[in-house]
């Protein structure tokens, strides 16, 4: 299994949070077109952790 | 630079480099190609010439050392990754990337780290390679840098990061959507990112970036259509940006104008400098620059210094003390003989009789041609006084309203066994 994250924090004049949850969430669908198998995405903290299998 | 006389325009100034303003420009040469002018201050001599060291691999590559001294190369157009092995300097095929062409590569923390637009590979260095160990979010892969116990990789707007754990995080930098990073640089305690827009867009940006927050601290802007490369001085981090050969320097808060390689067009290439024995080298085509001062109280200067033995340079590397050039179709190092040198002139706004080279060695090897009223050069019959050192012409530019001075330095060989004699000359003086 191996561990990719995608950071969530922001900054002034920057996407929000939200905004930039979507961006991970559409990663994830990049990582599952691209044949990764993704077992898990949580939130924590201030990232998307996203497990993937190995390949 | 020029001393005159009265009569004479004396140049000898050689650490003082060539001119990015061009043929009038009195304070700097016109032109220096092969030169070696940072070995003894007040000389200049041929360069030591660049020899083939393979003509393994065949293909544009990148390269990146380890910390055994073996050196990898990833085919900018294939999969393909080539070893110098350290120990006797052989070029092997060791992997194909199933994902094809890089775009960079980079030792860190244990790893070879490869990648290509849209993937991330990694080699242990033992037995393990694995292609495709990330997946990059904008597909556009350029530039990285090693900083504070990380790898980042820049990637489109974001920058991506490799941790001490090897953990790939893809976005610790979001650039404004319509900036693209070309090339990043460890400043202290920050990064400085370079960029681009697009092709047609004849501005950019670096951004100052300290690494923790998502945001950036300072950004400048640079009239030019993208930053290129960083080039590192001592204690001054210069910018390659837009097609024209200009260079910026980073003040601390903002880019300003450094200089210019007269002549030279220039595009995107992460590599493309290098510091080779204390000086900073840029290659553009077939040629290596050097940007340099020996000591703190001169000025920096520009000078051509290496020519490749054939084809495009495509990336530099240095492994211990040597030079590794790879020039697309093999790699070149520095070798033991000299290269022929030529020096040109600034263009002397008067009329001119005679050039004289006053010379420190090996006077045969050197021949003048003289081109005036901007005409083509022509070579002259050399008058070598060996008394009072000089190599001259018999005069006689009767027509001369300007010219400039054009000196060929030429390496031989004399005695048995032979021995290479190399011209060195203290100044040139037009009168």
């Amino acid at each position: 299994m191996k561990t990719v994250y995608w950071n969530l924090k922001t900054s002034p004049g920057q996407e929000t949070r939200e905004q930039k949850k979507s961006l991970g969430l559409e990663y994830v669908k990049k990582l599952k077109k691209e044949n990764e198998k993704v077992i898990e995405v949580k939130e924590e903290n201030d990232r998307l952790v996203i497990l993937l299998e190995d390949n | 630079m020029a001393r005159s006389d009265n009569k004479n325009l004396v140049y000898g100034e050689w650490w003082r480099g060539q001119s990015g303003l061009g043929k009038l420009d009195q304070n700097k040469f016109y032109d220096l190609d092969n030169c070696d002018i940072h070995s003894e201050v007040g000389l200049v001599q041929p360069q030591l010439a660049l020899i083939s060291d393979s003509n393994t691999p065949s293909e544009a590559c990148f390269s990146a050392i380890v910390p055994t001294g073996d050196v990898y190369l990833c085919s900018k157009t294939t999969g393909k990754i080539w070893k110098r092995a350290v120990s006797d300097g052989t070029y092997s095929l060791v992997h194909t990337n199933t994902n094809t062409a890089h775009r960079g590569c980079r030792y860190f923390n244990g790893y070879l780290f490869y990648w290509v637009s849209n993937k991330l590979g990694y080699y242990d260095l033992s037995s393990t390679w694995s292609d495709s160990f990330a997946t990059f979010t904008n597909s556009n892969a350029r530039g990285a840098e090693e900083h504070a116990n990380c790898l980042y990789i820049l990637d489109g707007r974001y920058a991506a990061r490799i941790d001490a754990a090897n953990a790939f995080s893809a976005n610790e930098l979001s650039l404004p959507a319509q900036f693209i990073g070309t090339a990043i640089k460890s400043l202290g305690d920050d990064l400085l990112i370079g960029t681009y827009i697009g092709t047609n867009v004849s501005y950019c940006k670096v951004f100052l970036w300290d690494s923790v927050n998502t945001s950036w601290t300072l950004e400048s802007e640079i009239f030019e259509i993208g930053v290129n490369c960083f080039i590192q001085l001592d204690g001054l981090l210069l910018a390659q940006c837009g097609t024209e050969g200009r260079f910026y320097y980073w003040s601390g808060l903002r880019m300003k104008k450094f200089g210019k390689i007269r002549g030279i067009t220039t595009a995107l290439g992460e590599q493309m400098s290098c510091v080779y024995k204390g000086r900073a080298l840029f290659a553009n085509a077939n040629k290596c620059y050097s940007i340099h001062r020996e000591d703190k109280d001169l000025e920096w200067a520009f000078c051509k210094e290496y020519t490749v033995t054939t084809g495009t340079i495509a990336s530099l590397l240095v492994q211990a003390d040597q030079l590794l050039v790879h020039r697309g179709t093999g790699v070149d190092k520095v070798g033991t003989s000299r290269a022929i040198a030529t020096i040109e002139t600034p263009e002397m706004p008067r009329q001119f009789n005679n050039s004289i080279v006053l010379y420190e060695d090996n006077p045969s090897g050197i021949t003048i041609s003289t081109k005036i009223n901007n005409g083509v050069y022509a070579t002259k019959t050399p008058i070598l006084d060996t008394i009072h050192r000089t190599v001259s012409f018999d005069g006689g530019e009767k027509e001369c309203v300007y010219g400039q001075a054009k000196i060929t330095l030429t390496p031989y060989s004399e005695g048995s066994p032979a021995v290479e004699k190399v011209p060195k000359i203290r100044l040139i003086s037009l009168l």
